[in-house]
């Protein structure tokens, strides 16, 4: 890729090279981008076929890549403090806005990363992130590392003990579980919060219809894949 | 050597060639825009309108099958005077041929919906999507049934300034006498199949997979099914078929010309690659080229008995 990618947008990437199964592209976040190089890195968990048999290309085999597609993060360098929250393969989209915000000068004393694994052994998949010069603590659910118990619990506490700033945005991605409860502490605490949503994504660039998420307080439908990934918490019903 | 013409003739229009995008996989159009020439496409059809605006299913819509997919969308659309106003001056001067897909859930909706759309001269020609339930009648599909089949669509071609062109539903046990009864009720053309009834649950958390319960199943899996119908179609009208199911690229085209198909649209391969099309009008030239076929044409209905 030629340009720093806008964090929050993904990939959409065809998993097999010939044959119909799977059919359909997979979507990914952009997780890295190295600028000498142009090369961008995905960062992915196998959930099923699809990204089965990705992980089974070898180096060299050429992909089939769409993208980048979406909204990413839109956030000004103006703002007081950022606050990262991933939930298992919920980091790459926060790790290339913290990224993305250091690049462009903004103070890494400014941005907190709550980083929530199941359990310490998962913690290889945040290396890249602990070598940001920010605030970086983990949640595991079993406490064999970090804070015991669940990340939005994690970022409550800090909110509680004021060591957030006093005006912070919020980005997230990870589980559905995750974001209701990170949507509702933003909520409570009158937080601007931004979600990064998943949704299983056909097209990946708008006609299907079929990656769309309620419109909260509305009778209505927004893409995930176009209007999206990312939404201000307060437009989406999870 | 001339370049063969690709050039086929459906209702008294022209396509410049037989490729297609088929209802609900292709938008409005405009999200293609930045992804292929959609000039040389030989015509879009546009999703399904209704009177009105619908939201459709909640999701999730979508599941993915053994080479194909379901789909329960619901039917969502902006409605037919938002189409007019927003979606149509997009397709104006596209230099393609423009097929606006409607669909209803009782005649009036049917009636309705064309009335509006009488007079833009943008439109090329109606897709009436027939595989809707007809909530005023026994909630069968109207393409379900002969005779429902007949009187909708001599009610609709009645009013229609277009050229009309009853897409069917493979839902059915023989598709003849449904093709036969839109013939003799005025169709122009016949546009099939659309999807399959089908379903899928989830075998570790026995959850089933779409919110709707059951969905349309799309894809190259389909594919069979659809060339049977065309094939059985073609042995009983003389209206050109328009074949739809599973094509993925030049050599379903050529399949399907060679059951009886005048010409085809491409659904869920656009979801896959979003120049599926374009490819294909190329592949499909070069074939012709290859084998000193003059005219594309010339596949249609040739497919030999073993
Ligand atoms: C914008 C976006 C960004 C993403 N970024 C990443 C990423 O950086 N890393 C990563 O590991 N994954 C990411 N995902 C999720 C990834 O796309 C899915 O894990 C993948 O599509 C699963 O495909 P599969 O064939 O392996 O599994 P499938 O067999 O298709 O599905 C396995 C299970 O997961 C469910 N599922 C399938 N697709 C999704 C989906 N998109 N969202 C939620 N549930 C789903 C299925 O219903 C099923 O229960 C992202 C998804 C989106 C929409
Ligand atoms: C996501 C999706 C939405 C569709 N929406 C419509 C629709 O609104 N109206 C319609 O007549 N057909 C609709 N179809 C059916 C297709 O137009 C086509 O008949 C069917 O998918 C078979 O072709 P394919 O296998 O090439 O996809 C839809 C199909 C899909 C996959
Ligand atoms: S994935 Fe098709 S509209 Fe979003």
């Amino acid at each position: 890729m030629e340009r720093f990618p806008i964090p929050g947008t993904f990939l959409h990437i065809k998993p097999n090279t010939t044959g119909t199964d799977p059919l359909l592209r997979r979507a990914f976040s952009i997780f890295d981008y190295d600028e000498a190089t142009g090369v961008v890195d995905i960062l992915y968990k196998v959930a099923g076929r699809g990204t089965e048999v990705l992980s089974r290309v070898r180096p060299g085999e050429t992909l089939d890549v769409l993208g980048p597609l979406g909204t990413g993060f839109d956030l000004p360098l103006t703002i007081d403090h950022l606050v990262l929250i991933a939930g298992g393969v919920g980091i790459p989209p926060v790790y290339l806005l913290a990224k993305s915000h250091l690049r462009q000068g903004f103070d890494g004393k400014r941005i907190s990363y709550f980083c929530g694994l199941t359990m310490a052994a998962e913690k290889p998949m945040a290396d890249r992130v602990e070598k940001l010069p920010i605030n970086l603590q983990f949640a595991t659910d079993d406490g064999s590392f970090g804070f015991k118990g669940f990340v939005s619990e994690l970022l409550r506490a800090r909110l509680d003990d004021g060591s957030l700033g006093t005006n912070p945005v919020i980005c997230a991605c990870g589980p559905d579980g995750m974001l209701k409860a990170v949507q509702t502490i933003a909520r409570a605490y009158g937080t601007k919060c931004y979600l990064s949503l998943e949704s299983i994504m056909p097209c990946g660039v708008g006609t299907c219809l079929g990656c769309v998420v309620k419109k909260d307080g509305e009778e209505k439908y927004v893409r995930v894949c176009r209007e999206g990934p990312v939404f201000e918490a307060t437009e989406v019903e999870l | 050597m001339t370049a063969p013409s690709l050039n086929v003739t459906i209702g008294g229009v022209e396509f410049k060639n037989p490729i297609l995008t088929a209802s609900g996989t292709f938008g409005y159009g405009e999200e293609f825009d930045e992804y292929i020439d959609l000039s040389r496409l030989g015509g879009i059809v546009t999703k399904s309108i209704t009177r009105h605006e619908r939201k459709g299913h909640p999701p999730p819509r979508t599941a993915e099958t053994a080479s194909g997919m379901l789909n329960a969308i619901g039917l969502a659309n902006v409605g037919v005077d938002a189409y007019v106003r927003d979606k149509l001056p997009f397709l104006r001067n596209l230099g393609t041929r423009i097929v606006v897909n409607v669909a209803g859930f009782d005649t009036d909706e049917y009636l309705y919906v064309i009335d509006k759309l009488n007079g833009h001269d943008e439109i090329d020609m109606i897709e009436l999507n027939i595989s809707c339930p007809n909530v005023k009648g026994d909630g069968m599909e109207f393409s379900s049934n002969p005779q429902i089949a007949y009187d909708i669509v001599k009610k609709v071609k009645g009013i229609c300034g277009f050229p009309l062109m009853p897409k069917l539903s493979p839902n059915v046990a023989d598709i003849k006498p449904i093709a036969k009864a839109c013939e003799e009720a005025g169709a122009d053309a016949l546009a099939l199949i659309n999807t399959l009834y089908g379903m899928a649950i989830d075998p570790f958390n026995w959850r089933i997979k779409l919110t709707n319960i059951t969905g349309g199943l799309s894809g190259p899996a389909i594919k069979p099914v659809a060339i049977a119908a065309v094939w059985k179609t073609a042995s009983v009208v003389k209206i050109p078929i328009v074949g739809i199911g599973g094509i993925m690229d030049y050599r379903d085209v050529i399949e399907f010309m060679l059951a009886g198909a005048t010409a085809v649209q491409f659904g869920t391969a656009n979801f896959v690659q979003p120049d599926c099309t374009i490819r294909a009008i190329d592949d499909l030239t070069d074939y012709l080229g290859s084998r000193n076929i003059q005219d594309v044409n010339d596949l249609i209905g040739k497919a030999k008995k073993t």
